[in-house]
């Protein structure tokens, strides 16, 4: 990180700074929803963002990377021919206020989308990377639940373009990343250069707010892939299986899933239509379900057992695809999915019971 | 969808019927060729799209050889009994109802191929088993159809080849001709007879690869899953090789590009990585949930 490209704003710029970028770009920022919950949502104006959300219910990866009903292709009949057309397109957006460990979720999408798939990477997903602007925020108040200090996902080192810390005296401080955040800060109206001491402010405040994650994972992170490992006949599967209600909320919720389906869409004339993108999850009993009927992940207990080792054993480009936010533990109306909550039973030897 | 190069992954290509025949009652084979003249890439299955219905992986059964054209083979799965008016049906058309009413000259639309099939060229100089139950003849025969055209290649070659009756051969012209040219040894195995008494499983014929080396003979087992196990089990006394018995994997696929998650096996990708696997890469890479 270059020192020449971190700056100081007042909070009140930071306001007409998004008013300003508003009038170019839309700008996807938690706001309060009626329930006074967050969620992130497109802004109307300015003074809707709320910069100390704790967390949103939903993520905001699934917002922008998978938008519900995302056309894929479309098609219509031509004289008796199929003839096919592009899906959707695009949206041009910024991402105001996206915490870090969001932030980290993009890596995971990056590693089952992206480019590292080569011939495979998803066109609509490339694309859609392309055009978002990642305004990072670093947490205020750590959600309930969470865990991202043990994981290393309370600070955020890529994927972003501009990172703000709030320093806790009415100032801002703005780490500018990439050539796309510098077009962006340009709009600013008044700022001031970081100074030495206020990069210090900057550590100060990341280190104290480090400390105030209410649940740490029980496991060393080096140390998971052999824990779990050893443990995938373990009892605890099948207990906790068998109190899940496959509701798959754990999965809607979670920043790091990327499961989808993908389902036909005719028009009712029957001569145009599309196929549509959708959030699907592996929690529930038929995401499997083969022709003939044969249920690959039959038993509940095999689908929880595939969901904690997903996240946290199988490797998608990172230490573990569980950025810790705890937004699960909070979905769960059976309370089991609690990956702290998992890891700590798991290590157990003997049956958990309640 | 400016600049997606790789857009053509959720596009499918028009492909002409060339020829169809009748295998069964219930299954057909479909010869088909790409009306842009594009060639057909290697791969194990095409995901055929039925507009307005729907879309299924289908697995290719022609000779990895032919460019030009290739072919797959369909079993109908037919809409539940009890009402057959014509409206009914239709609303009640799946990938398949759809592919059988299509005739010669029609055209379908198709994406891929997809997958990594069963590696014939990396096992010359070897007796070849294909372990095959029921449908699974249709992936079964596409690497046979390639050693029969390079026969000189390989040593022994077995089907061993399991169904519920002899009605259901599938494939009764290439078994017969299989078996008459003696290019390959058949040995095929009925769950019922045809005088309805009761057969035998896939199980009972694998004896016939007794005294192969297990150093130069490798198996491709394909079919249902509910096989493997006793297929295994069976085969332990051969002592083969873990890198020489390949399975072919099944799973829903939605996607075939390795996007929508639905069949992964542990961390790997049905679709992309599989689904022909080893037993050697199973073990290597603990895909525990794969048999």
């Amino acid at each position: 990180m270059k020192k020449e490209s971190c700056f100081i704003i007042r909070r009140e710029v930071l306001f007409d700074w998004v008013e300003t970028l508003m009038k170019e770009e839309k700008i996807l920022a938690p706001v309060e929803t009626d329930d006074g919950k967050f969620a992130f949502e497109f802004l109307n104006k300015a003074e809707e963002i709320r910069l100390n959300y704790d967390t949103t219910n939903l993520p905001p990866t699934q917002k922008i990377f998978m938008p519900q009903d995302e056309k894929v292709i479309t098609w219509k009949k031509v004289d008796g021919k199929t003839v096919f057309g592009p899906g959707d397109g695009p949206t041009p957006m910024v991402v105001f206020g996206m915490h870090p460990y969001d932030i980290h979720a993009i890596k995971v999408w990056d590693d089952v989308m992206g480019e590292k798939r080569n011939a495979l990477a998803d066109p609509q997903y490339l694309a859609q990377r392309e055009v978002t602007a990642v305004i990072g925020l670093d947490v205020i108040v750590p959600p309930p639940n969470s865990f991202c200090e043990s994981l290393g996902t309370h600070i955020a080192t890529e994927n972003y373009d501009i990172m703000l810390t709030d320093l806790f005296d009415g100032r801002y401080f703005v780490e500018v990343a990439t050539h796309r955040g510098m077009s962006l800060f340009l709009s600013v109206s008044d700022f001031d250069d970081a100074t030495p001491n206020d990069h210090k402010l900057r550590r100060l405040v990341r280190e104290e707010i480090a400390t105030r994650y209410p649940e740490t994972l029980p496991v060393p992170i080096g140390e998971l892939h052999e824990f779990l490992e050893k443990r995938i006949h373990h009892p605890y599967f099948d207990v906790t299986g068998e109190l899940c209600v496959a509701c798959a909320k754990c999965t809607f919720v979670c920043p790091t899933c990327t499961c989808c389906n993908i389902k036909e869409e005719p028009a009712l004339d029957g001569q145009s239509g599309c196929r549509v993108r959708e959030c699907d999850s592996c929690q529930l009993p038929g995401f499997t379900k083969m022709a003939g009927g044969v249920i690959a992940r039959k038993s509940p207990g095999a689908r929880v057992r595939h969901r904690i080792l997903d996240k946290f054993d199988y490797h998608h480009g990172c230490a573990a695809s569980c950025v810790g936010c705890g937004r699960c533990v909070r979905a769960c109306p059976a309370d089991i999915a609690d990956p702290i909550k998992a890891l700590n039973l798991l290590r157990d030897e003997e049956v958990p019971h309640e | 969808m400016s600049n997606c190069e790789n857009q053509y992954l959720y596009v499918p290509r028009t492909a002409r019927i060339l020829e169809i025949e009748e295998l069964t009652d219930k299954e057909k084979r479909f010869l088909l060729k790409f009306d842009n003249g594009t060639e057909i890439g290697p791969g194990e299955f095409v995901a055929v799209y039925a507009p307005g219905i729907g879309e299924a992986p289908i697995s290719l059964c022609s000779s990895p050889f032919d460019k030009e054209t290739f072919e797959i083979a369909v079993r109908r799965i037919d809409p539940p009994e009890g009402r057959h008016d014509e409206a009914y049906v239709q609303t009640l058309m799946n990938v398949t109802t759809y592919i059988h009413t299509k005739k010669v000259g029609d055209t379908l639309d198709i994406r891929g191929p997809f997958g990594r099939e069963f590696p014939v060229h990396e096992l010359k100089g070897k007796n070849i088993a294909v372990i095959v139950g029921g449908i699974g003849l249709f992936p079964g025969v596409r690497p046979l159809r390639e050693i029969a055209k390079t026969r000189e290649d390989f040593k022994k070659v077995f089907v061993l080849f399991g169904t519920r009756s002899p009605a259901e051969r599938y494939f009764p012209r290439l078994l017969d001709e299989w078996t008459e040219s003696k290019i390959f040894d058949v040995r095929e195995a009925y769950e019922r007879l045809a005088n309805g008494e009761k057969g035998g499983f896939v199980t009972g014929v694998l004896d016939a690869i007794e005294g192969c080396k297990p150093e130069d003979t490798a198996v491709y087992i394909v079919g249902p899953s509910v096989m493997f196990k006793p297929v295994m089990a069976t085969l332990e006394k051969y002592n083969l090789f873990d890198e020489n018995v390949y399975f072919s994997l099944e799973r829903q696929m939605r996607c075939c590009v390795g996007r929508c998650g639905h069949c992964r096996i542990n961390d790997v990708l049905t679709c992309v990585d599989g689904p022909v696997f080893s037993l050697k890469e199973i073990k290597d890479r603990r895909l525990w949930e794969a048999l």
